[in-house]
């Protein structure tokens, strides 16, 4: 998206995240995510592998990518789902949502969720009321080892600028579907 | 237009209309369960797989109506003259089914009982272009109402504007219905579903199952014993059964090679659901052996000359039908779509659950309730009397 004011950006660095999943439970602080649905709006998965015959455990976490070109929007009816222009944001209009649950089917990153308490579908906005007053989102925030990091890509001296500098790989995930998602993984370690 | 003589509700309550009655009452229990407990802790459906047999049953409701409206537009839209006598009846059913597949519809979408479906009326505008769900809910308006004005004209008999309605009616029909299959084929997230076939198989589909379902109204309205026009339609009625059904076989075969090679992520683990893993009873049993090759068989064998065989393989196709149906809502989300990330693939599980159950019993009640109460009040039969 052009002209945007800013462009927030999501950087995990993937040699970091230890899985202690601190991010998981300061999310569900900040948004009283019921129990048993931690999972709801950000999660870390293990993804278990095997090299050189050795198990081998990656963290991977995950959470709305904000897509530049995203398909929850375009397919809902209403357009209660829309990317805000001078951020990039993606957010849900919870009084025109109709329930149709296209967004949460067409959303490759299963970022989506029906709230049944507020009668409509809801996502991870990266904490927009914190961000918006300045702070960072709240699994930014906790994340012990410095995994997950936000900021302004418009800006070349912000965190997230200097780490996609620095990495040693820059990824995102199945940017091969077009969406253009604003979530980067990297690693920087040699 | 309606029937001459008086009736009283008495008339209308009938035996045909009481289970159909107590198939609607039936669906109270989900709607009463919805209403104390939510939909979430109603429904067998979840974050994973969030559409499950109420959308089934809407997509198979709308597969029936459009195919009727299709297939009775034969007669008096394209001129097929033997299709005359079940024109009525047809647009009737494909009115009862549409109904039906929008109740079902209803109780999926979100807050039934605070009428979230409404906004969509209120949020019509601006247009989404790119919403299939806007756009199958703009074609299917257009079609009910061009086939109600269809309806009406031929109860009174103006042909012209029967065939200029059935027309647009068909348009829309199709319209509506290639959106329903868009919906699906331009997911992004579920490659089990993307691809542009989809439009092309629901229309197909959909001529099928019309096609069935009008062999079941010729069944009980026609008389094949004494009138031979009645014979005759009852056999091309047959035959378009068994060259859909090969048509429907031809599209099944390629999309499981299709969705095998190349071993694609996520669409490869959805095909093997289908063939042998949790989905392949209803595939291979309900889908394939019910649904297609018993019926064709049974076709074939009586070379089109029985009408009680052609009806018997015309409920079969409708059972096909619909766990065709089944088939590709689940399929297609029986995969997380975060299996991408990993080496080992889950399946998540779906059954139905009873409050499901209920609105979809509910919903076959309204279909039938609508099309019994028409028939007792308009005159339904071909207009030559």
């Amino acid at each position: 998206m052009k002209n945007k004011e800013k462009r927030y950006g999501f950087v995990v660095v993937l040699d970091r995240c230890i899985g202690c999943m601190a991010c998981v439970a300061a999310c569900n602080t900040e948004w009283r995510i019921p129990m048993e649905k931690e999972d709801w709006r950000t999660n870390v998965l293990a993804i278990e592998d095997h090299i050189n015959g050795s198990p081998k455990v990656t963290y991977l976490p995950v959470l709305c990518n904000q897509c530049d070109n995203p398909p929850c929007v375009e397919v809902c009816p209403t357009g209660a789902s829309y990317k805000r222009e001078k951020d990039g944001i993606v957010l849900v209009d919870t009084d025109m949502c109709i329930g149709c649950k296209a967004c949460m089917i067409a959303c490759p990153y299963d970022a989506r969720y029906y709230n049944e308490a507020i009668g409509a579908v809801d996502k991870c906005t990266w904490c927009l009321p914190r961000t918006s007053n300045g702070l960072k989102p709240a699994c930014v925030s906790t994340c012990v080892g410095e995994a997950r990091n936000f900021g302004d890509l418009n800006d070349p001296d912000s965190k997230v600028s200097k780490l996609l500098r620095d990495a040693t790989k820059v990824w995102r995930l199945q940017e091969e579907k077009g969406t253009k998602p604003e979530v980067s993984y990297i690693t920087i370690n040699k | 237009m309606l029937r001459g003589e008086s009736i009283s509700l008495g008339d209308l309550l009938n035996t045909k209309v009481i289970i159909p009655l107590i198939m609607v009452i039936i669906s109270f229990y989900g709607m009463i369960h919805v209403l104390f407990y939510g939909q979430e802790a109603s429904y067998g459906v979840s974050r994973d797989l969030p559409w499950g047999l109420l959308i089934i049953t809407y997509t198979t409701m709308v597969v029936s109506s459009t195919g009727l409206c299709l297939i009775s537009s034969m007669g008096h839209v394209w001129g097929f003259k033997n299709f005359e006598q079940i024109g009525k009846r047809a647009v009737w059913l494909a009115i009862s089914t549409l109904m039906g597949g929008f109740f079902a519809i209803f109780w999926d979408l979100g807050a039934p009982f605070n009428l979230h479906a409404l906004r969509l009326l209120l949020y019509y505008f601006p247009p989404k272009f790119s919403s299939p769900i806007w756009g199958m809910a703009t074609f299917y308006s257009l079609y009910l109402l061009f086939i109600a004005v269809e309806f009406v004209s031929l109860l009174t008999k103006k042909w012209k504007f029967a065939m200029i309605f059935g027309l647009l009616a068909f348009l829309a029909g199709v319209a509506a219905h290639s959106n329903l299959g868009w919906l699906y084929g331009t997911n992004i997230a579920r490659p089990e579903w993307r691809g542009p076939f989809f439009p092309i198989d629901f229309i197909l589909s959909a001529l099928l199952s019309g096609t069935a379902l009008i062999v079941w109204l010729h069944f009980f309205g026609g008389n094949m014993k004494k009138d031979e026009k009645s014979m005759r339609l009852m056999k091309n009625l047959g035959r378009l059964m068994a060259l859909f059904i090969g048509a429907m076989v031809f599209f099944e075969i390629w999309k499981t090679i299709s969705g095998l090679s190349g071993h694609i992520p996520i669409e490869y683990e959805s095909t093997i659901a289908l063939i042998s893993g949790p989905l392949s009873f209803n595939f291979w049993f309900f889908e394939i052996i019910i649904g297609y090759l018993l019926p064709f068989i049974l076709l074939f064998a009586t070379r089109f000359d029985s009408p009680k065989i052609i009806f018997l393989a015309s409920i079969l196709v409708v059972i096909g039908i619909f766990f065709n149906k089944y088939d590709i809502v689940i399929s297609g989300q029986i995969v997380p779509v975060l299996a991408a990330y990993y080496h080992h693939v889950s399946y998540i599980r779906y059954l139905p659950s009873l409050s499901e159950l209920s609105i979809f019993v509910g919903a076959l009640g309204v279909a039938s309730i609508i099309y019994f109460i028409g028939e007792k009040l308009f005159y339904l039969g071909e207009n030559n009397e």
